[in-house]
């Protein structure tokens, strides 16, 4: 298991310095270059020359991509062009309002999605099974925007059971310990606003885990099926255990395996969701601002958002890896 | 008294029928075999007995009474509470048939746990001498293994030590040495007959193969396309096989004491070129000695001790 | 070895070659009839049937010009001044007085342009990047096998770039308009259609009529090109088909996001979509007559991929 665990950490090293080339070579094809976005229209031949200079821009290529790499070691991703502030403390001020969203969709995904894909297997042909199947289709097919932007109106607006935009109600005051606002508020006892927290976190959630719990549901449906038919299944069945034996040694155990695969697939498609939902919600966290910067070619703000996100997905894929590592003892030994 | 008393067992997938009426008992401490082709109903026919078939789709009717109760009517939940116990299984392929990702210390307590209510160190003692009596060697260091771990041999040892476990009066082996290297499988047949001479438990031996129930068998029940059509003690099924079917299954088997160049007779056809057994006799488009009243009509059993299912058997013998 | 010898081996193993195609002609055709019993492949296909008439015959059947502005000019305050469903106009009117049924007729044809053309974009750059990596890992020595590696590991990384983020960076190099989003959405398909055809290849490269090529001296590049290449499309072809789904509704997000180009003259569903969140709470059948067109049909992409997909399957159809 440490051998493993070593093997794919060393991976990790080679894809994030493969993934900081990728970066270098897509920061080098910007059109126009980002010189020309950081001076006025009306800037002379002379100031354009200074600022290439300041920026290292003349210097040669090998030594533009170590100077990248330091300055990215050090989280430095300069400053962005809209706001002025530095990039990375524009990022941490608003990740955790994205990892409190995707966390929530998460668990709403894999709380609904392994129980309801495991009973539609166990009913198949069923009504439910009908619609957990076709349900979950559908849910993959929705643009995950238009159903934010849909639960906003019907819920928030026509029927304002659930607040429209933002993380708290104005006024409240809040204490930040981890920025997850659910979290804090209930560390801390304010559970006012834990409470409305909460309720701002509802509908977003929701409309980013469709794909995922549709996604969820399927694949542990199908692993589930799969699993009832093998012959070890048979064997437990044969030595007479009680079904919750069968049923949670036996069959669920080796359906997850799948399940657990998918879930680290998934991560990458809910930072992409995140960005959409967050700008229907103005939830505040990072996809807001990674859209602004995108509409005004914030250059590195897109840069250090995406090396971020990159190493966060990599290294929530690692864990994913070891887990399974953890879930089935036959990768251990391979490695 | 008989252990085990299959009734006129019928077992249909949709509208097809795998098993077709099938008769045959086991006593205690007997071994007896179920032999034919595959596809002949005789897994399923274990299958029906342990209750194991799927409920959705198949239609299992008659009797399987064991000690006199029939376990086919008996409700899930008690039928959940004699399998493993009173009656087990031996599965064909013993890499399938162990969960990959539990230990095999695991998956030999937990039937201790269920039928015996052996816990924690009581359980581990006993699955570890449960591993030495089925003759693998370290057993303390194997329990905490994975059966990818093991070998094909090992894997069935485990399996056969799953199913002694709880001391069963019946024990029935599906093809438990189909998977395994010829050498093997030797080693896994005298282990299986060690056991049964040794606790007096009956088995039910289900195989193609005419050389294990040779070694093996007391009694033995020829089935063809879902019906039994020759049953008999071992020795004089061999010495005197009534029923054509039988002649050929051994006819096909090549022999040390014939002459070298004598080809073997291979039965024609395949088991897919059948008629229905209330048409007449299942086997007889393949059969070398079919006359016309092979079709006329279900052919009956016939004999007690030697049972066949062949008109035309006074004229063969 | 003579060179006719080396002609006469050349067509056995062509004439192989086109034996295992009549036979592989027969897989696809068995699992045409496979399909045709599958309600949902039925479903999918008939979606798929019926949006593709619809794009190809859209503007021969749209009652009105679906740029025309019909209401004048009219300035829309309120939301009583978008009709809606009326007997002229069978889906109403949209912000700008456009004819919203025409719309969505003539629309479908830019919607399938979009998605077929990131398709292409990923399926082409895909397979020549993950053809590569096979071919130079299986035939290509060390040498080869650390190119494959290199090739793998990048398109790794690649993959580990959410699909919305790759294609915000492509949008970055390329400003807002339709081809960037059709580029954006093909170049994030890239990775997956590499691997996908790498690891067909792969288990082509092992089987035993590659392994006979080899042994009678056939040019490795004529195995790979005229042998292995083929034979491994299947699961790739399965997998456009699901991507198409997917790259209809990646590019509705993209529009939303601004990326594409807002309200360009000819309609086309995501554009529709993105335009139509300024109005939702007023007109939300703006919004809802498009969703419904991206909903449908990608579901009906993916009910046909998936019925392919368990048709072609061996597991699956050694059970049925």
């Amino acid at each position: 298991m440490l051998r493993y665990t070593v093997k794919r950490l060393l991976q990790l090293a080679v894809a994030l310095l493969g993934l900081t080339l990728l970066l270098f070579a897509w920061f080098k094809a910007l059109p126009g270059g980002p010189e020309n976005r950081m001076l006025p229209d009306n800037a002379t031949d002379q100031q354009r020359e200074a600022l290439r200079q300041a920026l290292g821009l003349d210097e040669p290529i090998w030594s533009q991509y170590g100077e990248f790499l330091s300055r990215l070691v050090h989280l430095d991703f300069g400053s962005s062009l809209s706001s002025g502030r530095p990039v990375a403390t524009e990022l941490a001020d608003r990740l955790p309002a994205t990892i409190e969203l995707s966390l929530a969709a998460m668990v709403i995904a894999i709380g609904i999605g392994i129980p309801l894909g495991y009973l539609a297997a166990r009913k198949r042909g069923s009504w439910l099974d009908f619609g957990a199947v076709s349900g979950s289709l559908v849910g993959i097919c929705i643009p995950v925007f238009f159903l934010a932007a849909m639960l906003k109106v019907v819920f928030a607006q026509e029927l304002a059971w659930l607040p429209t935009a933002f993380r708290l109600s104005p006024g409240l005051d809040y204490t930040e310990v981890t920025g997850l606002r659910v979290l804090d508020g209930i560390i801390t006892g304010e559970l006012d606003v834990a409470w409305d927290a909460f309720l701002h976190l509802v509908l977003p959630a929701i409309a980013l885990a469709s794909i995922p719990l549709a996604v969820i549901t399927r694949i542990t449906r199908a692993s589930v099926l799969e699993v009832v038919g093998e012959d070890y299944v048979r064997t437990a069945d044969a030595k007479g255990l009680k079904p919750q034996t069968i049923r949670g040694r036996h069959v669920m155990k080796n359906a997850m395996l799948p399940v657990v695969t998918v879930i680290g697939l998934l991560l990458g498609s809910l930072f992409s969701g995140a960005v959409l939902t967050e700008s229907v919600f103005a939830f505040g966290g990072v996809g807001s601002f990674i859209y602004q910067a995108t509409t005004e070619r914030d250059y590195p703000a897109l840069m250090g958002f995406i090396l971020i996100i990159a190493v966060f997905y990599v290294v929530l894929n690692l864990i994913v890896d070891l887990s399974y590592g953890f879930l089935d003892p036959r990768v251990r030994v391979r490695s | 008294m008989a252990l085990l008393e299959v009734e006129d067992l019928r077992v249909a997938f949709g509208g097809a029928t795998a098993v077709d009426g099938v008769d045959f008992h086991v006593d205690q401490g007997q071994v007896v075999g179920l032999v034919g082709e595959s596809g002949c109903g005789k897994s399923v026919t274990s299958l029906a007995v342990m209750g194991l078939l799927p409920r959705r789709g198949v239609t299992v009717t008659g009797k399987a009474r064991f000690e006199g109760v029939d376990l086919l009517s008996l409700p899930r939940s008690d039928m959940r509470r004699r399998r493993g116990s009173d009656l087990a299984m031996v599965f064909q392929d013993p890499l399938s048939s162990l969960n990959p990702v539990v230990k095999i210390g695991t998956q030999i307590t937990e039937v201790l746990e269920r039928h015996r209510g052996l816990r924690g160190d009581a359980a581990v003692k006993e699955a570890e001498q449960l591993l030495d009596r089925v003759g693998i060697p370290d057993p303390r260091r194997r329990l905490g293994e994975y059966p990818h771990q093991l070998s094909g041999g090992m894997r069935q040892r485990v399996l056969i030590a799953i199913a002694v476990a709880c001391a069963p009066r019946l024990l029935i082996a599906d093809e438990p040495t189909t998977a395994l290297d010829v050498t093997i499988q030797a080693q896994i047949l005298e282990l299986l007959k060690d056991l049964v001479d040794s606790e007096g438990t009956a088995l039910l031996m289900i195989t193609h193969d005419l050389g294990v129930v040779a070694g093996l068998c007391d009694e033995v029940n020829v089935l063809y396309s879902g019906r039994v059509v020759e049953s008999a003690p071992a020795r004089r099924l061999f010495a005197e096989p009534t029923h054509p079917y039988t002649v050929g299954l051994l006819n096909s088997i090549p022999r040390l004491d014939l002459p070298i160049h004598e080809p073997l007779k291979p039965i024609r056809g395949s088991i897919a070129d059948v008629i229905r057994w209330k048409d007449g006799c299942a086997f007889a488009p393949r059969c070398d000695r079919v006359t016309e009243e092979c079709v006329e009509g279900e052919p009956p059993l016939i004999g007690t001790a030697h049972a066949h299912r062949c008109v035309m058997a006074e004229e063969v013998a | 070895m003579t060179l006719a010898k080396i002609e006469r081996l050349d067509r056995l193993i062509e004439a192989g070659a086109q034996a295992r195609q009549a036979e592989a002609g027969s897989l696809w055709r068995q699992s045409l009839r496979r399909m045709r019993r599958s309600p949902m492949a039925v479903t999918g296909a008939s979606i798929v049937a019926l949006f593709m008439l619809v794009a190809i015959f859209g503007p021969w059947i749209a009652p009105y010009d679906p740029t025309a502005q019909s209401w004048g000019d009219e300035v829309f305050l309120n939301r009583s001044i978008f009709p809606g469903p009326r007997p002229e106009n069978w889906f109403g009117l949209d912000h700008l007085g456009r004819d919203m049924f025409s719309r969505m007729i003539v629309g479908a044809r830019q919607t399938m342009l979009v998605g077929v053309v990131a398709t292409l974009i990923g399926f082409a750059a895909g397979a020549v990047v993950g053809g590569v990596a096979a071919a130079s890992g299986t035939f290509g020595g060390r040498w080869g096998q650390r190119i494959e590696a290199v090739i793998m590991r990048t398109v790794d990384v690649a993959l580990a770039i959410p699909m919305l983020l790759l294609a915000l960076s492509v949008a970055a190099l390329l400003g807002p308009s339709l081809s960037t989003v059709m580029i954006a959405v093909g170049v994030a398909q890239i990775p997956i259609f590499a691997r996908l055809l790498r690891g067909s290849m792969l288990a082509q490269a092992h089987s035993d009529y590659v392994l006979a090529a080899i042994s009678l001296g056939v040019p490795k590049s004529r195995i790979v090109l005229s042998h292995i290449f083929p034979n491994s499309l299947g699961p790739v072809i399965v997998q456009a088909t699901l991507v198409l789904a997917t790259a209809i509704i990646e590019a509705a997000a993209l529009s939303y996001l601004g990326l594409g180009n807002p309200d360009p003259g000819t309609p086309e569903w995501g554009t529709m979509l993105a335009d139509a969140q300024r109005f939702l709470s007023g007109a939300p059948q703006l919004a809802i007559y498009p969703a419904v067109g991206i909903i449908v049909t990608a579901l009906g992409f993916t009910l046909l991929g998936e019925a392919m997909r368990e048709s072609l399957d061996p597991r699956l159809r050694r059970q049925s």
